[in-house]
């Protein structure tokens, strides 16, 4: 049935038919006097800001500038901890922390009088964005991503355009190595050689799977992604299919992000609509379309042959690699699977060249990283920035240092498969290679930096209670290991474990790391080994002197309240909540 | 009280109704049995047994097949819902900034164990979730589908006192066409319990035998 619609529908378009909506829709907005854009990402959204569009499109109705105004709600405009934000054009102005009874003063005093609006002005040159190299982020926050028209006007679908027109798959995939672009999810696989390995299978149906599943707790670049830019998104996984031969796509998200699931679906409307996917793309050979899945809630399902299952409508559980998914994934066919921000990157690769990508970066990574930002820091956010750049960098200029004053203490990078970075690694270059070297990784991009108050074992206790509850239970090492692993760590938080727990707890962390079956539990005691090896003295204090520094855990004889995992299963009065203050 | 049955029976219908025209649309995609979960746990607030035997029998797959994917994702209810969830995100940037406190003092208000209090308790399911992607403003905290930010355990109070209004509020004015009661009749062995699927209870138990 589907198939017969697409059939049906308008002729393909044209490059240039692509050139004259872009060209019309930008001449359309220079007529406006004015252009208020308005945050609408999840955070911004749920601090208020969809009130803040009404609040907006009244002052300009009571200002009789209504129709002369534009006011679009965006993606993600990276400060989320000061959100909502608004800008302003022109004279390009950010707003931060802006409420609905501003709304009226900032229009009379930014458009009306052409004065910014001083108490809530965010400085042009404010550290946060300073030292950012938006690729990824580049129309983030500065188009309506319910609008292709929006995203064509800013170069959208030209890189498609001109892929499928003007080079065979070959070249793009031979542009794509030579860019050194590695895969963003936190695997870090050179994508074009991926690419090639799937470009060469014999099968004629082929995908490409766009892995969305962001499980990793305290990471949201995709989402931000999803929301922001969607279209940026289905243009890179259209190239990726030119290029290896897919004639669909699934683009697999978490079911927690609903208005990410609303934005994409809309997005896969409007594209088949125009049509600039469906069939015989821009009068190319090359037929494509995208669908959507959306997962249930389990961790592992992020896994790339677990998320397959789940795309078939299985059980979302991993299975051992090789085969690998390039050879034989989807229904038994050769399927591309890469994570969002590297298909995010694909179209701007395809229009700039291999050449201008590869000029940032480091020698082995390169390119630019998207990493969310939180924890106890003074600017939480979105942030892009050259790989290599130094955590310090990271934390202390873009983040503006640890909120209230207090001490640095740790940051975790690559959520509960990553590590803790003590103060004495904090010149680290975040790439593949340098966190990798300092007992952490990179992985997808999630940053949360710690100050004094955090107890580390505490935190181990927390990322392995995560992993217990994530793990499918389908091999031993993970199911066991991680139950085991809580245990000890459970036992030391509360002051009832002796030093040889400690050797048992890096024993059976190496062991759960070397026999688990997929990513899951191989990587699942890397947190702990991490803490272990940086913050031992928190370890044996807890142990021999019965006290936790930082003073958030209660020993057991200090309550009578039953310890449970600081995310309990269960929410009935029985199973209380952890013992932390 | 016939009227009351008699109306029942139509909103069932309509339900069934609902569910097939999803099915219908799914009909030839491979692949489609989580969306056509996803669809009927929206119609029906969760997945009751005839249901699933339904959708299996539907979809041409093993009864056993539907019912291993509905309860191996943690986001498929078995048993009918409270009626409304305070979601606490626990990711980590949450957790470090204090939401295992937001979490308690949900709990705390919401299952209060103190005879004395249990007039005050909220009709609330608590529910801590992994991450709810608002790093940036943590702690977060859900009150079914409206997002709080920068939630404290001093001002979780508040904030419930002020869902608790808009909610009974909503109810009150939706009165009669709520949910089906709790006490679930179309899954008569359920018990309360039984709320969590099998997968959460499998790890409650696993800590239990601990101490």
């Amino acid at each position: 049935m589907r198939e017969i619609t697409i059939q049906q529908r308008a002729r393909p378009m044209t490059l240039e038919e692509l050139y004259q909506i872009g060209r019309a829709h930008r001449e359309r907005v220079a007529t406006f006097r004015a252009e208020i854009h308005v945050c609408g990402s999840g955070g911004c959204r749920s601090a208020g800001s969809e009130k803040l569009l009404d609040a907006f499109r009244a002052a300009c109705e009571k200002k009789k500038i209504a129709s002369d105004v534009r006011i679009i709600t965006t993606g993600c405009m990276g400060l989320c901890g000061q959100g909502p934000l608004v800008r302003i054009l022109p004279r390009e102005t950010l707003y931060a922390g802006v409420t609905p009874e501003k709304a009226e003063r900032i229009v009379s005093s930014h458009i009306i009088r052409e004065k910014p609006f001083r108490s809530l002005l965010l400085d042009a040159d404010h550290p946060f964005y300073a030292s950012q190299t938006p690729i990824v982020l580049r129309h983030m926050g500065r188009l309506d991503p319910e609008s292709i028209e929006d995203y064509i006007a800013h170069g959208g679908y030209e890189a498609l355009a001109k892929a499928v027109t003007y080079s065979a798959p070959e070249h793009v995939i031979l542009e794509i190595r030579n860019s050194g672009l590695r895969g963003r999810g936190g695997g870090g696989y050179p994508t074009g050689l991926k690419w090639d390995i799937v470009r060469r299978g014999t099968s004629k149906s082929k995908y490409v799977v766009c892995n969305a599943d962001e499980g990793d707790p305290g990471a949201f670049m995709d989402r931000a992604l999803l929301e922001g830019n969607p279209h940026a998104i289905l243009e890179g996984m259209a190239i990726a299919g030119y290029a290896v031969g897919a004639q669909q796509g699934y683009i697999y998200t978490r079911g927690e992000y609903p208005l990410a699931v609303e934005r994409m679906r809309h997005a896969i409307r409007e594209a088949e609509r125009l049509p600039v996917i469906g069939n015989r793309i821009f009068e190319s050979g090359f037929s494509f379309q995208v669908d959507l899945r959306i997962g249930a809630g389990a961790f592992v399902s992020g896994e790339e042959t677990a998320l397959l299952r789940s795309i078939e409508g299985k059980r979302g559980q991993p299975q051992p690699r090789p085969p690998y998914p390039s050879a034989s994934g989807l229904w038994g066919e050769p399927t591309l699977v890469n994570n969002t921000e590297t298909l995010a990157n694909v179209p701007p690769i395809v229009l700039n060249g291999a050449r201008w990508f590869s000029g940032m970066g480091t020698e082995r990574s390169r390119g630019t990283k998207v990493i969310s930002l939180a924890g106890n820091l003074r600017n939480t956010g979105l942030i892009e920035v050259p790989m290599g750049t130094s955590l310090r960098s990271i934390i202390f200029d873009i983040g503006g240092g640890v909120r209230e004053n207090r001490a640095f203490k740790a940051v975790q990078t690559g959520g509960p498969s990553g590590g803790c970075i003590p103060s004495q690694h904090l010149d680290a270059a975040v790439d593949f290679e340098s966190l990798a070297q300092v007992g952490s990784m990179m992985g997808s991009g999630g940053m949360i930096v710690m100050d004094d108050t955090a107890c580390m074992v505490d935190v181990a206790a927390y990322f392995m209670a995560f992993c217990r509850d994530e793990s499918c239970g389908k091999c031993i090492p993970c199911r066991v290991g991680t139950v085991q692993l809580y245990r000890i760590l459970d036992r030391i938080r509360r002051g009832g474990a002796t030093l040889q727990d400690l050797d048992i707890l890096e024993e059976l962390a190496v062991m759960v790391k070397d026999t688990s079956l997929c990513g899951l539990g191989r990587s699942a005691p890397n947190p702990v080994i991490s803490i272990l090896h940086y913050f031992r003295r928190e370890f044996e204090d807890h142990i021999t002197g019965r006290r936790c520094p930082a003073g958030v855990c209660l020993m057991d004889n200090e309550s009578e309240t039953a310890a449970t995992a600081p995310l309990p299963a269960g929410t009935s009065p029985q199973t209380e909540g952890s013992v932390h203050e | 009280m016939a009227q009351i049955e008699k109306n029942q029976a139509i909103e069932a219908e309509n339900k069934h109704k609902q569910l097939d025209r999803a099915l219908m649309r799914q009909q030839g995609r491979r692949g489609a049995l989580i969306e056509v979960l996803h669809e009927a746990q929206h119609i029906f607030g969760y997945l009751p047994r005839d249901i699933l035997g339904y959708i299996a029998a539907s979809l041409q797959l093993p009864p056993s097949h539907v019912f291993g994917v509905a309860s191996f994702y943690p986001s498929f209810r078995l048993h009918p819902p409270a009626g409304h969830t305070i979601t606490v995100c626990m990711g980590t940037a949450c957790y470090v900034n204090g939401a295992s406190r937001v979490l308690r003092a949900a709990e705390e208000r919401c299952h209060p164990r103190a005879e004395s209090e249990q007039h005050d308790r909220i009709p609330f399911d608590v529910h801590a979730v992994h991450c709810l992607g608002s790093c940036g403003s943590g702690p977060v905290m859900q009150v079914d589908d409206d997002l709080y930010l920068h939630t404290a355990a001093e001002t979780v109070e508040s904030a419930l006192d002020q869902c608790v209004e808009t909610v009974r509020a909503a109810d009150h004015a939706s009165d009669g066409t709520t949910e089906a009661s709790p006490s679930g009749e179309i899954f008569p062995e359920s018990d309360t319990s039984g709320r969590q699927d099998a997968r959460n209870n499998d790890s409650a138990a696993g800590e239990t035998d601990d101490t």
